[in-house]
């Protein structure tokens, strides 16, 4: 089954991509509807009503300075799967890059392997806190700072792929017909990488979605100002006790997309990749 | 008569729902006495594999499941048996060897230890590193005491064969499963092997059940055969009696389509000499900075020449370079030393980017169709791409497609169509119009017809020697079976580790082959005693 219109129609009948897919719309679609859905700014301080329970009034209460937390939320889920798509875009687009020129190019594998060598012996969360550091935290830096550790990964796996189409008789084949390099890695090989790539997307994009949450957590992130989940989690902290929605709500959200983009990267690297997929069936012992 | 070790009767195997057919195997009923070789012949798809796992319950589960019939091992019945009763009858009572002894073997233990396994396994009592050194001489291993802590990797082909061969006959099984064991071995070593199995079967008295596609090893090994075509048993009988008097057409078509050793008469007016190398030789170099390098001398001083309309077979086991001598023409691999000419236009020192112009004169054809095309490209877009590279409109390339296309025997229509939906066949014949779509003057078939059904293999050979005919080409065949190359070419060269030992036109070697070498790959030919050996060949000459 090497066919991409088979493989999609599979991938859209296995259920973990149903699921997960399925979900991951509605919070895409509660995203872009925010301002319909809630009836407050999220910015909007309004002492008055600090701490309220949840309720009519306020559907998941509001935070310390009186600010709704559903419409906190709404409008998080902005930023977060904005970041997620963007980090996973760039991650995937400059792995790809360096994939592709290291598994082709003979020269240049041996210097941009101990580049990205380099790259992951750095841990990532704090590459990522040193480079916010550095410049400042902003929605770009941000981003920057989560996608660049994953590059290394993404150029790996790449490589690997390319290491292995390339003795493909049809890439000899195409070397033969006198077919230019970069012909050859964008029309052979390139497509031959994108089951993986997708696969590997979901991943990268679940967990720029966690460490966007995390630095805002640690204070690191973007503005305290702006309705990010993890720093409506991060001022929930203190009233905790009191004011237990305040974490759980956006906690929740954060989870729920989390697991809906995983359980989707499951479901479609079972369906895209066969390499990493499951054996259907079992095998007699 | 004595009653059978294999009684299979009437079976059939469902397929999951959604496949090309309801039932894998249908009805299938056959019996295998003692000390018996009975042979299951049939193409891919026939059901053979599927009827041997069914005996030994290896059948994956889940997707796969017999769903009537008996089938009775020395009498008792498989089909109802539990997962424990046939874990201990497997390599106790009925036992398997596989197509390739390398994956069937674990790397990272030693042989003489995974032999020794299979009597830990069914708790065999006695001295069990004696009885494993006698059967690796049963099976004619050189040195049992040093091949005992060899590992797999430091084994030959045909070496690890025989431990397979000695593992499943260890605890005396009465029936021996043996599918397609020989098919990924050089021609001289599964003569021996066949040889073995043949000399083990009267020792040990064993049934063996053996799996082939090949009607070459039926004839050399098989006292009766079952031919099977789409999971039904098509004929069975005597060997000789099927193979001297078929009476189904399926079978006829089968015998009829291994090719004859019987060389093709020499053709005269060899046209003008395209390709001549002069001493080429490939070295591959292995390790590097912390082990000593090594030198692999792959090809060494081979002398060839080529003429329009004519081909030449390069004839080789594994390792012998043929293949590395065909990707040095196409300048797939650049060779170390020697002289590449194209219309005596030394190509073998040209730097990659000036190769262009070559490039579009040698066109190649590859081993597995399967692997040949790019699966996520249309069979149109693949064949276009050539002429395009070099300029051709799309439009006119496309027109031209299409009229190769059809040459090779495929509808038109295929162009908008995927790869996989193809046959191996069908996909080789395309590898052949992608190949003549640039208007090449050397068509280089590297083991072209080696992964297809017989009787495929019989029609894609047709087609290679029709287009060589119409478009007067040069062609470089490559090949391990002098079947094939009987058939198609007109002159042959022998290679042996890197060197050709002998070169002549193909009737001259079949009727005197001159070189040791040449003359035990013949002797090694399956089926030679029946379908004309050498002598035979010299008699009618």
């Amino acid at each position: 089954m090497s066919n991409r219109l088979s493989s999609a129609r599979l991938a859209l009948r296995n259920p973990g991509v149903i699921a997960g897919g399925g979900i991951l719309l509605l919070l895409v679609a509660m995203a872009l509807a925010a301002p319909l859905l809630t009836g407050y700014d999220p910015t909007e301080l309004t002492p008055r009503f600090r701490l309220r329970a949840p309720g009519a009034e306020h559907l998941l209460g509001t935070d310390m300075a009186g600010r709704d937390v559903w419409s906190r939320v709404a409008y998080g889920a902005r930023i977060s799967l904005f970041i997620g798509f963007a980090a996973a875009v760039l991650a995937l687009s400059a792995g790809t890059l360096v994939g592709l020129v290291a598994g082709y190019v003979r020269a240049l594998d041996g210097v941009l392997m101990r580049i990205m060598d380099g790259l992951m012996a750095i841990p990532g969360i704090l590459l990522a806190i040193a480079l916010v550091s550095l410049s400042g935290a902003s929605l770009g830096t941000v981003i920057l700072a989560i996608f660049v550790p994953e590059i290394p990964r993404v150029a790996r796996l790449v490589r690997s792929i390319v290491l292995s189409i390339r003795e493909e008789p049809f890439v000899e084949a195409a070397i033969g017909l006198g077919t230019p390099v970069r012909s050859i890695l964008w029309r052979h090989i390139l497509p031959n990488t994108l089951p993986a790539l997708i696969v590997q997307g979901t991943y990268i994009a679940a967990s720029a979605i966690l460490i966007e949450a995390l630095l805002s957590f640690i204070g690191a992130g973007l503005s305290p100002t702006l309705p990010t989940w993890g720093n409506t989690i991060a001022e929930g902290r203190d009233v905790f006790q009191r004011a237990p929605w305040i974490i759980l709500a956006p906690g929740a959200f954060l989870a729920a997309t989390v697991l809906a983009i995983n359980v989707m990267g499951d479901g479609l690297r079972d369906t895209l990749d066969p390499r990493l997929a499951k054996r259907v069936g079992g095998v007699a012992q | 008569m004595t009653a059978p070790v294999l009684a299979i009767e009437r079976v059939s195997v469902s397929l999951p729902r959604g496949g090309d057919r309801p039932f894998a195997v249908k009805e299938v009923s056959l019996e295998v006495r003692p000390g018996e070789v009975v042979c299951i012949v049939g193409e891919s798809g026939s059901g053979k594999s599927v009827t041997a796992s069914a005996v030994m319950g290896l059948l994956p589960r889940g997707q796969l499941r017999v769903t009537q019939g008996s089938i009775r091992l020395g009498g008792e019945e498989l089909t109802k048996a539990s997962a424990a009763r046939l874990r201990a009858l497997r390599g106790s009572r009925m036992s398997m060897i596989f197509q390739e002894p390398m994956t069937a073997l674990n790397p990272v233990h030693p042989v003489g230890r995974q032999i020794e396994e299979v009597l830990r396994c069914h708790a065999w009592r006695g001295d069990a590193r004696r009885r494993v050194l006698a059967l690796m001489d049963d099976v004619r291993l050189p040195d049992p005491n040093k091949i005992y802590h060899a590992y797999p990797h430091q084994l030959s082909g045909g070496q690890r064969q025989r431990v397979m061969i000695a593992m499943a006959l260890i605890l005396e099984p009465a029936l021996l499963i043996a599918d397609e064991p020989t098919t990924a071995l050089d021609v001289t070593t599964q003569a021996q092997i066949l040889a073995l199995l043949k000399d083990l079967r009267t020792e040990h008295g064993a049934g063996v059940l053996f799996i082939t596609h090949d009607f070459g090893v039926v004839a050399d090994i098989a006292e009766r055969v079952v031919v099977m075509k789409d999971g039904r048993v098509v004929e069975t009988g005597a060997a000789e009696e099927v193979l001297r008097n078929p009476r189904e057409d399926y079978t006829k078509m089968l015998i009829a389509a291994v090719p004859k050793l019987v060389p093709r008469p020499a053709r005269q007016a060899r046209g003008q000499r395209v390709l001549e190398t002069v001493g080429v030789s490939k070295l591959f170099r292995e390790g590097g900075m912390l082990q000593p390098q090594r030198e692999v001398r792959a090809v060494d001083k081979v002398d060839l020449t080529l003429a329009r309309g004519e081909t030449l077979g390069i004839v080789g086991e594994s390792g012998s370079g043929k293949s590395t001598v065909a990707r040095c023409v196409a300048r797939l691999i650049d060779p170390s030393a020697g002289a590449i000419l194209i219309d005596n236009e030394d190509v073998a020192a040209l730097p990659r980017e000036k190769l262009r112009g070559v490039r579009r004169r040698v066109q190649m054809i590859f081993q597995d169709p399967y692997r040949s095309l790019n699966p996520r490209r249309t069979v149109g877009q693949s064949i276009v791409e050539g002429p395009m590279n070099y300029g051709v409109p799309r439009a006119d390339a496309q027109k031209r497609a299409r009229e190769l296309v059809e040459t090779v025997g495929i509808a038109g229509s295929a162009l908008d169509r995927y790869p996989h939906q193809f046959s191996g066949g069908q996909r080789q014949r395309l590898c052949i119009a992608r190949a003549l779509a640039m208007e090449p003057e050397i068509l280089i078939a590297d083991e072209a017809v080696s992964a297809l059904d017989v009787s495929v293999q019989a029609q894609v050979l047709t087609l290679l020697e029709d287009i060589r005919d119409r478009f007067n080409l040069a062609m470089l065949f490559i090949t391990h079976d002098l079947r094939v190359a009987a058939r198609l070419c007109d002159r042959i060269a022998v290679m042996q580790r890197g060197r050709v030992v002998e070169t002549g036109a193909t009737a001259q070697i079949f009727a005197e082959p001159r070189h040791d070498y040449t003359r035990e790959l013949f002797a090694a030919i399956p089926g030679r005693h029946r379908w004309g050996a050498a002598a035979d060949v010299r008699s009618i000459a």
